[in-house]
């Protein structure tokens, strides 16, 4: 599934106009991004969380050469699935 | 500074704002699209968001693990996980 397909989705289960599904998916992404970008968290229950994780600067080595390089200190955001959707995904497992 | 900690309310609250949907409907709107993400998963299929990430629902092979109280060994049965990989632009945005 890709963003028009949500957008689609959301567009026929609320009976809204595209156009105004497309707004409304965006401003969820848009408010999201920013958030991590400030290094907020984000915690939709049921779903998942998303956390920013602070990576300090550090001496790595290129794998392939064998060469050491300095790497700059990174911020990477981390999702954990939450415990309704974890389960959910392995049910069919089950049956 | 401390860090806040965004949720279905601060997402219904942005709608609210940015597009005049009152505040019940952003929460609603909110849930929906959430439930539309997650009956995606739960039927095995990836969601591609290209601004902000993909996500994925992987199989894990099952392993050899201990229960760590008892120290008894045992096999975890192979299960599904959704992985998270952020976009170019999100993990450029968090480092600009």
């Amino acid at each position: 599934m890709n963003k028009s397909e949500l957008i689609e989705a959301l567009a026929e289960k609320m009976q809204l106009p595209v156009r105004e599904a497309a707004s409304i998916t965006n401003t969820i992404i848009d408010t999201m991004s920013d958030a991590l970008a400030q290094g907020d968290s984000i915690e939709i229950r049921g779903f998942g969380s998303f956390v920013v994780k602070e990576y300090d600067s550090y001496i790595g080595r290129n794998p392939k050469t064998g060469e050491k390089i300095k790497v700059a200190p990174k911020k990477l955001p981390f999702f954990k699935v939450g415990k309704d959707l974890r389960e959910r995904v392995n049910e069919n497992r089950k049956k | 500074m401390k860090k806040k900690n965004v949720t279905r309310k601060e997402l219904a609250a942005a709608i609210n704002e940015k597009l005049g949907v009152s505040q019940r409907n952003g929460a609603e709107l909110v849930d929906k699209i959430f439930a539309v993400m997650k009956e995606t998963l739960i039927s095995g299929e990836s969601i591609k968001l290209v601004q902000f990430g993909t996500l994925t629902v992987r199989d894990k092979a099952p392993r050899r693990g201990r229960n760590p109280r008892t120290g008894e060994a045992m096999t975890i049965t192979k299960r599904k996980m959704v992985s998270f990989r952020p976009s170019k632009r999100l993990r450029e945005q968090l480092n600009s």
